[in-house]
């Protein structure tokens, strides 16, 4: 049968016919035991240009840990990307007249496609009755342990000036109870938080490349839930996810993105557990969750040392957020001021569907915060309260949270989710944060790299499933800086805008279009009238195309292959810039226990502006989304080993190789010769 | 004779050639602007996409000839390839030389292929090339190239090679040779049309977009066409087959350097 009539009868059946066939479970089971999760198509638009190390650690937790379909809350079935607040919430509203048999009852649900269901199977569970009727057990114990190496000498190793060993290596061990309440009853602290188990030990320890302690980073947690009183204990390291991320939120999250629907909305679970490889941004003490029957309550308390710039005035003026401690100066920011805080949050269900919270905190630092951008007025300690009101139905949604600073400084963000028809989705999200506003645990929507402050913006977007086989992912973002930034003298704007298109042509053959267009303002050298170089404000304009196709060929076969082009041009000076990046991709199972996974990507840009990104696969708990610049080849292969099924060992090796080039990186980070490549080494244990 | 306005062309052009070499054997390949690496479907698959070889299913050989590259009889090339399916693989060979008394360059081939299975093969190839220029003497590297083919549906195809995959580099200077990543699809619309689309990617060079289409008739005459960018190349070419041979010519227009022609005979015994 020819190509294009077996298009044509494919979209016809598919219309008829929407269950998941035997095969395609069968390839899903396989994904999930393989570790491959499939992330990478929402993954690679939302984390460039960041290192999420707390969203992968987060989903891989999950894959470790899934949710119980059962007993999940809506605002942990919409941590998995995807999952829209409005599919959430059906999810959770159809449980009320049919419990979950099995995972494939999901198909069941109004706008759960094969592919999002494909891409977060993983990460959901039904539990057997069996299950359900065991009582207290010793539980699980998981242990990670990797190590990795630049196989090229950095110019601080050389001369000296990174004090420690160019090995990274980091170790993590969760212990965890796994009695779980039966969750067909569905007590109030099931509602909100299922998958958390009755006591859980966690601890990681890091060090980076060029840094003399292997416990550089030192992080844990004991987590307890008290079944008496419905009441959850965090002891150690958290951080807060709260409403719309303005007061609390955890260092980076979804953004813009092919998830278009779903990033729309955040709505923060609470108190998770800390335990990533990721320095930032956690809190350490203690919190406290009670849930009553309609309502949370969670109180918190941290202490904690943090990394900061102090002038000479004994101001900070920056807080570190890299993590790296390598060098002497390093070392002095490491711990040079610390933080105080106390906060807590709060929210009721009055009716179902209607959902009113609240979070706030008050925290003072060792050292006052210098005046900057972001603040007027030298101060030590600052106070924010957020209000949160969600309602959400099977079909119309509606949230906003606004947040007050402690000089009543306020900032808002709201939108409207709705679902006109079966196969469309729109939303539309306003957000308004004024230039000094203080939140400095928040992660907004936005622009600016979740900074909630000096941007307001309104982003409408839609997901279309034109026929099952065919869907269409858009957004249109305008947004607006009123006062300056750091890269802009005066107050700027731009918008950015994404279609994707993705078509299933067959049961093993996908193909993806995707169009990103983002015009922005920045700073230009320009020349005056005399020849005097002078600063001005020009447009920046990138426009990305970008076509993949993917061919699963078998259950042990993947086959990606992708090109992309990136256009941008400057409308000051005329600059005209092009970059171009194709891969190949290939995943194969050749024996039971081995699974490969290896990519050969060809690349050339004109300049570092007009880099290609491409999101890789990594090693479980690791990100990687490098843009790529310059000229010349990537490539890299990870194998995984099943040693034993308590036991995988993998292996990763990933070089670049470019040309024209005498060095790569500067500073003390810089490589002789144009070779860039790194071996990782990482053994899992499962008890 | 070698005139010195030709010697200065020739130095000019010498490594624009050189890395462009791996392209234009078979008549096939070069009339569809060499948007061959899904195709793959004769023995020129040693030089585009060995796992092209593990397709075919008769032994073939083929002979090649560019009397002379944008008119200058120094610049011409001929070559050879044959293959034979056996149990374990098929297997193929190469030879080609290319050049004149002052730059000689000489490769020769040897690829196995194999269908992993579920639509996908894999080949390899490995090349020993040979180069020599008067009063430089001559230099030997060995290198090796990669493919993947795999049949999406009976008519779609999708082709990946990688040249050099080694990155093997030549002489005193330790020059690396050129490494190329290819990517391409095929479909064929009718039994008797077949387009192919293809970018190629030399790591030194721009990426370059081909696209070619071949109509046949009644399995006895073929016609094909082709373009691609950096530079702009048109080319053309047909083939009449009488079995168990076939004779094809294909031609290529440079903007700047003016029509090469190439004349191919091959031999094919199905099995």
């Amino acid at each position: 049968m020819k190509f294009a009539c077996r298009i044509a009868l494919i979209v016809g059946v598919s219309l008829t016919a929407s269950p998941i066939s035997a095969q395609e479970k069968e390839k899903s089971d396989t994904m999930q035991t393989s570790g491959e999760t499939n992330l990478e198509k929402v993954l690679e638009t939302v984390t460039e240009d960041v290192d999420d190390s707390q969203l992968m650690e987060m989903l891989s937790r999950l894959q470790e840990n899934p949710l119980e379909l059962n007993v999940a809350s809506a605002e942990d079935l919409q941590q998995l990307p995807g999952v829209s607040a409005l599919l959430a919430f059906r999810i959770v509203s159809s449980r009320k007249t049919k419990t979950f048999e099995s995972i494939d009852d999901l198909l069941q649900i109004e706008g759960m496609t094969r592919e999002l269901f494909l891409r977060i199977r993983p990460f959901v569970k039904v539990k057997s009755s069996d299950e359900s009727k065991s009582t207290f057990s010793l539980g699980a114990l998981s242990f990670r342990s990797r190590i990795s190496e630049d196989l090229q000498r950095r110019r601080g190793f050389r001369d000296g000036t990174y004090r420690g060993s160019p090995q990274k290596i980091s170790h993590r061990l969760i212990l965890r109870s796994t009695n779980l309440s039966d969750g067909s009853t569905a007590s109030p602290r099931a509602k909100y938080h299922q998958h958390d188990s009755w006591v859980e030990l966690g601890l990681v320890t890091e060090k980076d490349a060029g840094e003399a302690s292997y416990a550089d980073h030192l992080a844990g947690y004991v987590s307890a839930n008290l079944g008496i009183a419905s009441t959850k204990i965090v002891l150690g390291d958290y951080v807060i996810e709260a409403g719309e991320g303005l007061v609390f939120w955890r260092s980076v999250g979804f953004s813009k993105g092919s998830e278009s629907i779903s990033a729309a909305q955040k709505n923060g679970s609470g108190v998770r557990p800390y335990i990533s490889t990721d320095e930032n941004s956690f809190f350490r003490g203690g919190a406290v969750e009670v849930y009553l029957s309609k309502s949370k309550l969670a109180a918190f308390y941290s202490r904690r040392s943090r990394a900061a710039s102090v002038n000479a005035d004994g101001e900070i003026t920056s807080f570190g957020t890299s993590g790296l401690y390598r060098t002497e100066n390093e070392m002095k920011s490491k711990n040079a001021s610390r933080e105080r805080l106390v906060g807590a949050l709060a929210s009721m269900e009055p009716m179902d569907g209607l959902r009113i919270g609240l979070s706030g905190y008050a925290s003072s630092f060792g050292h006052p915060l210098a005046v900057s951008t972001l603040m007027d007025e030298p101060v030590q300690s600052t106070s924010v309260l957020g209000l949160q009101a969600y309602y959400t139905g099977s079909t119309f949604g509606l949230f906003a949270e606004a947040a007050r600073d402690h000089r009543q400084i306020g900032a808002v963000v709201g939108g409207v989710l709705f679902k006109p028809s079966r196969k469309v989705e729109v939303a539309a999200v306003a957000r308004s944060y004024p230039r000094n506003f203080t939140s400095l645990h928040g992660f907004g929507f936005g622009e600016s790299a979740g900074l909630v402050r000096n941007e307001s913006g309104v982003y409408l977007a839609t997901k279309v499933h034109v026929f099952p086989g065919l869907q269409m992912a858009a957004y249109y973002d305008q947004f607006s800086f009123p006062w300056r930034t750091a890269s802009i003298n005066l107050p700027s704007n731009g918008n950015d805008a994404l279609v994707f298109l993705e078509s299933r042509l067959t049961s093993k053959l996908s193909l993806q279009f995707q169009y990103k267009r983002k015009n922005k303002a920045v700073t230009e050298v320009d020349q005056d009238v005399d020849g005097t170089a002078r600063s001005a404000i020009g447009l920046r304009r990138q426009t990305n195309y970008r076509a993949t196709v993917e061919l699963n060929s078998s259950i042990t076969w993947r086959w990606r292959s992708r090109v992309e082009w990136v256009i941008v041009t400057h409308d000051l000076g005329g600059l005209r810039e092009r970059g171009f990046l194709a891969f190949q991709d290939v995943r194969v199972i050749p024996l039971p226990k081995l699974l490969v996974n290896a990519r050969l990507v060809a690349f050339q840009t004109d300049s570092f502006d007009s880099k290609v990104y491409q999101y890789e696969s990594d090693l479980p708990g690791a990100a990687s989304n490098p843009g790529l610049f310059g000229k010349g080849l990537r490539w890299y292969a990870v194998a995984r080993y099943e040693v034993s099924p308590s036991l995988d060992l993998w292996v990763r090796y990933s070089q670049s190789l470019k040309e024209g080039v005498k060095v790569i990186s500067s500073g003390a980070d810089e490589i002789l010769g144009g070779l860039d490549n790194k071996i990782s080494l990482q053994l899992d244990v499962r008890i | 004779m070698i005139t010195g306005k030709k010697i200065g062309i020739l130095v000019g052009m010498l490594s624009t050639i050189c890395y462009a070499q791996h392209n234009g054997r078979g008549s096939k390949a070069t009339a569809m602007a060499n948007a061959f690496v899904a195709i793959a479907d004769n023995p020129w698959a040693v030089a585009y996409n060995p796992a092209g070889l593990a397709r075919q299913t008769s032994s073939a050989a083929s002979v090649f000839v560019v009397p002379q590259q944008f008119g200058l009889p120094e610049l011409r090339t001929i070559a050879l390839a044959a293959t034979h399916t056996f149990a374990f693989a098929t297997l193929g060979v190469g030879f080609d030389q290319f050049g004149f008394d002052l730059y000689k360059e000489t490769v020769l081939s040897v690829a196995a292929a194999h269908g992993i299975d579920w639509g996908v093969s894999g080949g390899i190839t490995l090349n020993i090339r040979r180069i020599g220029m008067e009063r430089y003497g001559t230099a030997h590297a060995a290198t090796v190239d990669l493919g993947l083919l795999a049949e999406a549906e009976e008519d779609l195809f999708f082709g990946f090679a990688m040249k050099n995959i080694s990155a093997t580099s030549i002489g005193s200077q330790n020059e690396r040779l050129p490494q190329v990543f290819m990517l391409g699809t095929r479909y064929d619309p009718a039994l008797d049309f077949r387009l192919s689309l293809e970018v190629e990617k030399d790591t030194r060079h721009p990426v370059i977009v081909k696209c070619g289409l071949e109509r046949r008739f009644y399995d006895a005459f073929a016609v094909r066409m082709g373009v691609s960018d950096n530079p702009d190349k048109f080319s053309a070419g047909f083939a009449a087959r009488y079995s168990p041979f076939e004779f094809s010519y294909a031609g290529y227009s440079h903007p700047q350097l003016g029509w090469t022609h190439q004349i191919e005979l091959s031999f094919g015994i199905a099995e």
